[in-house]
């Protein structure tokens, strides 16, 4: 009897051991492009760095960051189908520097950087592609988003221009989620 | 006992153990990273990628430290690809290192849609594909299926087939993740119309709305059947109906209409709003209602707004400024507005009336004068068109611009060109002068081209025929010519996303330019393999023989739109989509895709007509060898199949019946035979029974067979063998009731056809040649009773004298020489009737009626072996044939009118040796002469060619013995009776023939 409860024992903690564990997933498809729960993480880290704010990865705040990334995407594929132009390197270092300076200068910006676990080129992609985003909705809809231009699905006035074009997008576009990766 | 609580208590623990194991396990996450990778599997593991594609997707190695990014960078590059719906990266502990899995759905593409069952019309299959919206080569998303089926069965509805049933079957092909869809459609009973609800304000009774929709069957009063075509149909009828009342502002509206199942009828809602009642007139000048109408675009556009009155505004002034009111001014006025009437005025003021006389062009030297006249609005005035000319300060805008272009695209940079208008020219008042000036300026040229980027083609063939060679002029236009010829090859080569850039050094010393062509030469896209989809009766090997694109080609749609161009030349498709599969994925390498759809196999045409023609000339009346105007219905039955036995050949049944011709044939048609593009074989049998010459009846049963090929685009070569029995029958005429002429003839004859055509419109030609060599032999090799040579050349050439005056001319010069003549036939008749030559009419010497050109019975003397015969003068055709006609075109009146003055010349001869251009007949028994005729025509542009009336005055036409009597009478005349009926008449074709008919004559 002892011999079949260690057998079961054995063969239940090979299981648990051999248990694979996901690494990364698609979490969202827009049209063409793909978002990864890796991505979803990472801009939580990056507006929780840019906030000074803890990390949140629970599902509710790691599914308003997959939604802020459908609605990348989706200006994305507008930016790029309009041959909208990004926004140029200088300008985003002079984005970078109030951050760094609001962390206190260069050694504790590096030190916040990897308290949160992304890379100084994570921040200036991510930068770039605000400063693109807002100069894409000046030039398209000729006025500007006050604050974070990456949160646009966050701007109650629905009556924006740009918030309408957005909602039509979403409407237009098929757009595949898997809230349930987001774990 | 004991044992089982001992046994219990274990599992219990196990199981313990087991959840805290397992909640310890997830709630920690390993880290793999900085491990090394032991294993990389995919599951499934065939994946969809070829090897290489799926390495280079690969980031994750064997062998290689694990990260993370390494992770997403390869669900990013396999996602990219576009054959994976869905991907997952797991790992776990294996040893010291990890083993990753790459977990991954395919992801299925939209291939062959078909549709089955009993659709034919209203929706016809096509457009029930269309309403899927499933795109060949698409990917194929969840829910595609849901909103196609949706989107059917909305148009069927829209179709009035409510009680359709709809099935989806689907038909998966894994090996290239396609999905082939087939709709199964049992339409039901269509649904029929029912007394629609009329609401808003529609100025109409309903019963003029009802009947404007067409939805009702006047007279019998019961509701038609729905299609979506009559409702929308229905809809702006009563639209048309508000704009012959003059409410232009009308609205009709109306939503899907409700279906009751238990009428099957659809009741609609129309809303309608009438509007006010437009009236639009002209003050200052006499408009008529046509001509506001014809420039007035709220007409058309059925609205009424301030663009399309300022437009009417701007095209009635240049409409009086083409009438010579060359400062006429035109505004507009919408006087107040009442309930159910609107004014609009256009104020006209004409000014004075001028004529433009004189146009001159100065300066120019590069360009003829001509060269620029042949692009130029301005116009002189004209003696029937354009009396005063066309001008106006918009046209010498436009002429001065498009003299620049001109000069520029040639290099002539700097070329600037201004405009004076003299009025009063040359003292005479209101007559008016344009000089334009062309300053030149210097010619750039070409000091050197270079060309960077081009690293996978070779483009040193292609710097010859650039159009921006060094010493050449240098022109935007030159550069956009060698941007298409080289982005051309690429293309050809697969690389469909090369772009071109190019800049250009100039000198401004020299005015030489050195340009510099950079190429970005873009993805080179590989066909990986062709799939062909939707063939079901066809056999695949008629499509794939076409199929010069194979497996490891360049993906080039240039290729691949020329074989869609020969896969619909042959006939046996109504659809051919061509797609790429998943053609935004990253691959390199993609599958093509052909999807057809079969042309019905079966055609039926039914036509009835009639012919106005000269008849005459029967065996009840032999008094009349010209004929008689007479009307002559005609029917006709084709009946097709086509794509016979799946090899893309046709047969058909052909029938004709009119009181003039009987036709029964049948066809036999192999396209593109033996795989060479161009080269038909056609095998006919026919039997016809003709009254085209009033001599005498043909009956003609014939077999046939012959190969055409193109040669090049305008030429064509056809070879065929003709096997056939003539007979002539109802032969009118006493002297060629002759065996030898109304017995049954079996003539073969081998015939070579050369055509060539360089003709910029076939219908309406203004340039080029058109030349025909027709050559036959018939011998008794052949099987043949009589053996002749026979030749016909035709050459006809297109000359644009102005731009608006055409000289046309034609010459036809044919012989039939007879050789092995049987004894015991006359050398005279060893051609039989039916084989000879016959001229005259509409397409002819439009000196003669249908085929009353050339000799003509003049009887026969009473001999010892004939008792002879009195004349009757019918045309008996010839072995000789020359005709040369020659014409003027020109324009009469507007764009749709023109004229032409022609003279024709030639006729019929007995024989060769008889051909003569003397213009006077010696005899009435002298038919080998020259006949002329002079005429006028008028020809009225439509889309199928201008239709032609033809007035022509021959000059010297035959006189000829004629027979007054009944054809008893003249049987009874043989033998040199002198009774009165028997003498012949002198008669004279008529020098007025006319012709009324389609198409230039030649």
């Amino acid at each position: 009897m002892r011999t079949v409860s260690q057998l079961l024992i054995a063969g239940l903690l090979a299981v648990v051991i051999a248990q694979a564990e996901v690494v990364d997933s698609l979490v969202a498809v827009v049209g063409s492009a793909a978002i990864k729960h890796s991505d979803v993480l990472r801009d939580v880290r990056m507006t929780a760095f840019l906030n000074k704010g803890s990390v949140k990865t629970d599902q509710k705040s790691q599914e308003e960051a997959m939604n802020r990334l459908i609605d990348q995407a989706l200006i994305r594929q507008e930016i790029e189908a309009g041959a909208y132009e990004l926004a140029a390197p200088s300008r985003v270092e002079e984005a970078v520097k109030p951050v760094q300076e609001s962390y206190g200068g260069a050694v504790a910006f590096q030190s916040a950087l990897q308290r949160y676990g992304i890379t100084a080129d994570d921040l200036r992609a991510y930068l770039r592609w605000q400063i693109t985003v807002v100069d894409f909705v000046e030039l398209r809809f000729g006025n500007g988003l006050a604050g974070d231009a990456t949160t646009a699905s966050d701007h109650a006035p629905t009556a924006d221009p740009f918030i309408a074009w957005l909602d039509s997008a979403r409407k237009n576009q098929r757009i595949i989620t898997k809230p349930e990766r987001l774990k | 006992m004991t044992g089982d609580l001992i046994l219990v208590r274990s599992i219990l623990a196990v199981v313990g153990l087991f959840l805290l194991i397992t909640t310890v396990a997830s709630g920690q996450v390993q880290d793999f990273e900085g491990k090394t990778i032991s294993t990389v599997s995919f599951e499934p593991p065939d994946q969809p990628l070829m090897p290489s594609a799926l390495a280079a997707a690969q980031v994750l190695r064997s062998g290689a430290r694990f990260r993370r990014e390494d992770a997403a960078s390869t669900i990013d590059k396999l996602f990219a690809t576009g054959r994976y719906e869905d991907i997952v990266v797991d790992a776990q502990a294996a040893g010291n290192g990890v083993a990753v899995r790459i977990i991954t759905t395919v992801q299925w593409f939209v291939g062959h849609v078909g549709v089955k069952g009993d659709v034919r019309q209203s929706p016809t299959p096509n457009e029930l594909i269309e309403a899927t919206h499933l795109v060949l080569g698409q990917p194929f998303k969840e829910g595609d299926l849901a909103e196609a089926e949706t989107r059917v069965r909305r148009l069927l509805e829209r179709n009035g087939l409510y009680q359709s049933k709809l099935q989806i079957e689907t038909n998966d092909r894994p090996d290239i993740q396609q999905r082939d869809i087939q709709f199964v459609v049992a339409t039901g009973s269509r649904a029929r119309y029912g007394p629609p609800v009329i609401t808003g304000d529609p100025k109409l009774s309903d019963d003029t709305i009802i009947h404007a929709t067409g939805w009702r069957w006047p007279i019998i009063k019961k509701w038609r059947r729905v299609t979506e075509l009559r409702t929308s149909g229905g809809i702006s009828a009563i639209l048309g109906k508000y704009q012959s009342d003059g409410r232009l502002t009308a609205e009709v509206l109306t939503d899907p209409p409700t279906y009751d199942p238990a009428t099957r009828q659809v009741t609609s809602v129309i809303e309608a709003h009438g509007g006010p009642e437009i009236e639009v007139k002209a003050v200052g000048a006499k408009v008529s209602q046509r001509v506001l109408k014809r420039y007035v675009p709220i007409f058309a556009e059925s609205a009424v707004n301030q663009d399309l009155l300022v437009l009417g505004a701007t095209s009635l002034r240049d409409h009086f400024q083409s009438q010579g009111y060359f400062q006429a001014t035109v505004d507009f006025e919408e006087l107040p507005p009442d309930p159910d009437h609107q004014v609009i005025e256009y104020n006209v003021n004409l000014g004075q009336r001028y004529k433009l006389v004189h146009v001159e062009l100065k300066g120019n030297k590069f360009f003829t004068t001509q060269d620029l006249r042949d692009r130029m609005f301005l116009l002189e005035s004209g003696w029937i068109r354009e009396r005063h000319g066309r001008f106006s300060d918009v046209f010498i805008d436009r002429d001065k611009q498009s003299i620049s272009d001109l000069y520029k695209s040639n290099g002539f940079r700097d070329v600037s060109v201004t405009s004076a208008v003299q009025n009063d020219y040359k003292g005479k008042k209101n007559d008016v002068a344009v000089t334009l000036t062309v300053d030149e300026g210097v010619l750039w040229t070409v000091s050197k081209v270079s060309i960077t980027g081009a690293s996978a083609l070779n483009l040193a063939d292609l710097t010859t025929q650039l159009s921006s060679i060094e010493g050449q002029p240098y022109s935007d236009t030159s550069v956009a010519l060698d941007r298409n010829l080289i982005l051309t090859r690429y293309q050809k080569e697969g690389y469909s996303s090369a772009s071109f850039q190019w800049r250009a050094q100039l000198d401004l010393e020299h005015h030489s330019a050195a340009l510099e062509y950079h190429v970005d030469e873009g993805r080179h896209l590989i066909v990986r393999d062709v799939i062909l989809t939707g063939i079901e009766t066809t056999s695949p090997d008629v499509v794939e023989r076409l199929m010069t694109v194979k497996s490891g080609d360049p993906l080039s749609q240039l290729n691949l739109s020329e074989i869609q161009r020969q896969l619909y030349q042959l006939g046996i498709f109504s659809r051919i989509n061509l797609a790429v599969q998943d053609p935004d994925g990253s691959t390199d390498v993609k599958h093509v895709l052909f999807d057809f759809q079969e042309s019905s196999r079966y055609t039926l045409a039914v036509g009835i007509g009639a012919e106005l023609a000269r008849i005459g000339g029967t065996t009840s009346d032999i008094t009349q060898p010209e004929g008689s105007a007479g009307f002559s219905p005609r029917f006709s039955l084709d009946l097709g199949r086509q794509n016979l036995w799946g090899r893309g050949h046709a047969i058909s049944l052909r029938g004709r019946v009119s009181s003039l011709e009987q036709l029964a044939s049948f066809n036999y048609l192999a396209p593109r035979f033996n795989n060479v593009e161009g080269r038909n074989v056609t095998f006919t049998t026919q039997y016809q029974v003709s009254r085209d010459v009033r001599t005498f009846s043909s009956r003609r049963q014939e077999a046939a067979i012959q190969v055409s090929q193109k040669l090049s685009k305008p030429s064509n070569l056809l070879l065929r063998f003709a096997y056939r029995r003539v007979q002539a029958s109802q032969i009118i005429i006493p002297r060629l009731l002759v065996p030898q002429l109304s017995q049954p003839i079996r003539i073969g004859i081998l015939s070579g056809n050369y055509v060539q055509d360089r003709r910029d419109d076939p219908t309406n030609a203004t340039r080029g040649v058109y030349n025909t060599l027709d050559v036959g032999l018939a011998s008794s090799a052949f099987g043949s009773q009589r053996s002749f040579a026979r030749v016909l050349a035709r050459t006809a050439s297109y000359h644009k004298l102005t731009r608006n005056l055409v000289f046309a001319r034609e010459t036809s010069l044919g012989a039939i020489a007879p050789f092995h003549i049987p004894s015991n036939v006359d050398p005279g008749d060893a051609i039989p009737l039916p084989e000879r030559f016959y001229g005259g009419g509409s397409s002819s010497h439009r000196g003669f009626q249908e085929n009353q050109a050339g000799p003509r019975d003049i009887g026969a003397p009473q001999t010892a072996a004939s008792p002879g015969a009195a004349a009757t003068g019918f045309p008996l055709g010839g072995s000789a044939l020359f005709v040369n006609k020659s014409e003027l075109r020109f324009p009469l009146l507007g764009d749709n009118i023109s004229g032409v003055l022609f003279h024709d010349m030639g006729n019929i001869f007995d024989k060769v040796s008889n051909m003569s251009f003397r213009v006077h007949q010696h005899s009435d028994t002298d038919f080998n002469y020259m006949v002329h005729a002079v005429g006028l025509g008028v020809r009225y542009r439509t889309p199928v060619g201008p239709i032609r009336l033809d007035l022509a005055y021959s000059i010297n036409p035959p006189r000829y013995q004629g027979f007054g009597g009944t054809t008893q009478d003249l049987l009874s005349c043989a033998g040199g009776s002198m009774l009165a009926a028997c003498q012949t008449q002198g008669r004279r074709l008529s020098h007025i023939q006319f012709f009324f008919s389609i198409g230039q004559s030649f």
